[in-house]
C-alpha cells in the first residue's frame, strides 16, 4: 500500500493540559497560601512534563488507508486497511462509517503503541449501491505530549447494487423476429406443442401425431411455437427518492432494474435503460452479462437532482425500439413520471408499471387529524392506480423484502399489450 | 422491511486489560480523594463526594469524553490538601496518586493485553520522575528552611519553564530562495 504524506498540525495534548493545569494550580496555591509544603502536590506532575520527549516533530506523516476490493456487491465485505508510518509514540485508528455501512469485524477505536506495526484493519458491508466512500478514518498520534490528528479517506468504492430474484416472465404481446428463448404465438421450429393441422409435403415425418392421423384418415402433424427474443427497457423514475438510506425508493429501483436485467440478459434477450430525471441518460438495448455492468454504472449517476421535465422525444429509437417492453420503477410521486407514462401509452409502447413506494407518509398519533390524511394519501393513491390501469398500464407492487418474481405473479402467462 | 443504518456490529465489550486499567484509574481517583479526607471539617466534607463522583465520571459514562472531567477531579484532590495541609509525607503520596491517575486517566480505550502492557511500559519513565522529583522536594521541605517568597518565586519560575519545554515546537521554516 503506498504511504502518502498527510500534512499534520501538532498541538497540545491533553494529557499536556491537564500535568500543566495542575502543576501551575498548585503553585499557585502554594504562593496565595505562603505554603511551600503544597508544592509537593504539583512536584510530580510538573517533573513528568519536563521529562516528555522534546524536539521537533515532522510536518507531514506518512498514512494511508485502502479500501479492498474496489468493486463489489451490496452485501459483501470490504477490508479497511488504516496505516501510519511515523516515528510517534502511539497512533489511535477510529473508523466513522458512511450512511448504510455497517463495521462487521474489529473494534471502532484500535490503538497502535510505537514500537509495533501501527496500522488498523476492519471489515465493512456496505448496503446502498453507488460510488461510495466507505468511511472515514481518524487517526490520532501522540508523540510526547504533542497531538497531532490526521483525517484519511480511502478511494472510493463501487457498489454494485444486489439484484433480487427475478424471472425473465412479462413479454410484450408481439416478440421480435428474432430467435430467443420466449414462447411466441406464431408456429416456429420451438419445442412448445401449439397445436394440429394437416400434412403439407414437406413436413418432417417425426412431426406426424400418429393417434389423430388413424382417428381421421388423413397425415396430421403436429405444430409448435417459435421460439423468439425480446427487448426489454427499464426505466427508472429518478424524480422523487423517498425513504431511510440504502433503502429509498430509488435504491429498490435500481436494484429491481438490476434484478429484471440480469433476468433477461442471461435468457439472451437485449436490456436497455432510460434514466427519467436529472439529465434524461438512456442505454441502447444490447445482449450480454458485461451489459449489466453498464447499466448498473450508468445508475450510479441517477441521483441528480434537478427540476428539468424529460422530453421523451428525445430518446433515440435505437434506446427505445418498437415492440420493447418497458418496465418503468417508480414511487409514483412525481408527475413528470406520470406524464412520461401518459407519452409512452400515445405512442403505443408495451407498459408496466413497479410501483417501489414501500412506506407510507408518518401519521403523528397525537395529531387528531394526521390519520385522516393519511387515509385520504390511501385513496389518493389507489385512484391513481386505477386511473393507470384504465390506461392500460399493470401496476406491480413491489417489496424489497421479497423477490422480483413475487412481484411478478399477477401477469404471470399474461403478454402485455399495447393499446394506444 | 427496515432500513439500514450505519453501525457497528463488530464493536466488542471492553476487554479486560482495559477493565484492569480503569479499575487501577479508579483506585488511585479515590486514593487521591480520600487521603486527606480524614482531616476535612465542616462543608469542606462537600468535596469528598463531588470528587469520588468526578473521578467515576471520568472513567465511564457519556461525560468520559469530556476530558475537564479528570482535571477537575485532581483540582478537588489539591484543594482538599490545601484546605487541611496535612504532613509531608501524606503531600508526597497524594502528589503522587495524583500523577498516576492523571497518567492512566489518559490511557486509550479498549487496547488488547500486550497493547495495553506496552503503553503502560512506555508511562513508566514520567512514573519514576515524578517519584524522583517528590523524593527531591520532599527532602528538601524537611530541612528547615526559614520560609522564603524568593523560594516560592523559584518553584513558580521552574513550573514555567518545565511547560515551555514539554510544548511541542515546529521545525523551522526553510528560507525561501531568492
Amino acid at each position: 500500500m503506498p504511504l502518502a504524506r498527510v500534512p499534520a498540525t501538532w498541538q497540545a495534548a491533553p494529557r499536556l493540559r491537564r500535568l500543566a493545569t495542575i502543576g501551575v494550580a498548585v503553585v499557585l496555591v502554594a504562593v496565595l497560601t505562603r505554603h511551600a509544603d503544597l508544592l509537593l502536590l504539583g512536584a510530580p506532575a510538573l517533573a513528568a512534563l519536563a521529562a516528555a520527549r522534546r524536539g521537533s516533530r515532522p510536518e507531514a506523516l506518512d498514512a494511508a488507508v485502502a479500501a479492498t476490493p474496489s468493486r463489489c456487491f451490496e452485501g459483501e465485505d470490504v477490508e479497511i486497511v488504516a496505516t501510519v508510518a511515523a516515528p510517534v509514540d502511539e497512533v489511535t485508528f477510529r473508523i466513522e462509517p458512511g450512511p448504510a455501512v455497517t463495521v462487521t469485524e474489529g473494534p471502532v477505536t484500535q490503538v497502535a503503541v510505537a514500537g509495533q506495526p501501527a496500522s488498523a484493519r476492519w471489515v465493512l458491508q456496505p448496503h446502498a449501491w453507488g460510488r461510495h466512500q466507505l468511511c472515514t478514518v481518524t487517526a490520532r498520534c501522540t508523540d510526547g505530549m504533542g497531538r497531532a490528528s490526521l483525517t484519511l479517506r480511502p478511494e472510493t468504492v463501487e457498489v454494485f447494487p444486489h439484484p433480487p430474484p427475478a424471472r425473465a416472465s412479462l413479454l410484450p404481446a408481439d416478440l421480435l423476429r428474432r430467435i430467443g428463448e420466449h414462447t411466441a404465438t406464431a408456429p416456429g421450429a420451438g419445442i412448445e406443442f401449439s397445436g394440429i393441422r394437416g400434412y403439407q409435403p414437406g413436413d418432417r415425418l417425426r412431426d406426424l401425431n400418429w393417434a389423430v392421423t388413424s382417428r381421421l384418415g388423413q397425415p396430421h402433424v403436429n405444430q409448435r411455437a417459435a421460439l423468439r427474443a425480446a427487448d426489454l427497457v427499464i426505466m427508472i423514475d429518478a424524480f422523487s427518492d423517498v425513504g431511510p438510506p440504502g433503502d429509498t425508493s430509488l435504491d429498490l429501483a435500481v436494484r429491481g432494474a438490476a434484478g429484471l436485467a440480469t433476468a433477461y440478459l442471461r435468457t439472451g434477450d437485449r436490456v436497455g435503460v432510460v434514466v427519467l430525471g436529472g439529465v434524461l441518460r438512456w442505454l441502447a438495448p444490447s445482449p450480454g452479462n458485461r451489459h449489466f455492468f453498464r447499466i448498473v454504472e450508468m445508475a450510479f449517476g441517477v441521483r441528480f437532482p434537478s427540476e428539468a421535465t424529460p422530453d421523451l422525444d428525445r430518446v433515440p429509437r435505437t434506446a427505445l425500439p418498437p415492440r420493447a417492453l418497458v418496465v418503468l420503477f417508480s414511487p409514483l410521486l412525481d408527475r413528470r413520471a406520470l406524464n412520461a407514462v401518459t407519452d409512452l401509452r400515445q405512442r403505443g409502447v408495451s407498459l408496466v408499471i413497479v410501483d417501489v413506494l414501500t412506506r407510507e407518509p408518518p401519521a403523528e398519533p397525537r395529531l387528531p387529524m394526521a390519520q385522516l390524511a393519511v387515509r385520504l394519501w390511501r385513496l389518493d393513491r389507489g385512484a391513481l392506480r386505477s386511473s393507470l390501469a384504465g390506461l392500460g398500464v399493470p401496476v406491480l407492487s413491489w417489496d424489497s423484502g421479497t423477490g422480483l418474481e413475487g412481484a411478478q405473479v399477477p401477469l404471470r402467462g399474461r403478454r402485455i399489450r399495447a393499446v394506444r | 422491511m427496515s432500513g439500514v443504518d450505519s453501525g457497528t456490529r463488530g464493536a466488542r465489550a471492553p476487554r479486560l486489560a482495559d477493565m484492569i486499567t480503569r479499575v487501577v484509574t479508579g483506585c488511585l481517583g479515590a486514593g487521591m480523594i480520600l487521603l486527606p479526607a480524614p482531616q476535612l471539617t465542616g462543608r469542606s466534607w462537600a468535596l469528598v463526594p463531588a470528587g469520588l463522583v468526578l473521578v467515576a465520571v471520568s472513567l465511564a459514562g457519556p461525560l468520559a469524553r469530556w476530558r475537564m472531567v479528570g482535571t477537575l477531579a485532581a483540582a478537588a484532590a489539591v484543594t482538599e490538601s490545601a484546605l487541611t495541609r496535612p504532613d509531608l509525607a501524606v503531600l508526597a503520596w497524594e502528589g503522587l496518586l495524583i500523577l498516576g491517575y492523571l497518567l492512566l486517566v489518559d490511557a486509550p480505550r479498549a487496547m488488547p493485553g500486550t497493547v495495553t502492557a506496552h503503553w503502560l511500559w512506555r508511562q513508566l519513565p514520567l512514573a519514576v520522575w515524578g517519584v524522583f522529583t517528590a523524593a527531591i522536594v520532599l527532602v528538601v521541605l524537611a530541612i528547615p528552611v526559614p520560609v522564603s517568597a524568593w523560594l516560592l518565586v523559584a518553584g513558580a519560575g521552574a513550573a514555567v519553564v518545565a511547560v515551555v519545554i514539554a510544548l511541542p515546537r515546529r521545525p523551522p521554516q526553510p528560507r525561501e530562495p531568492r
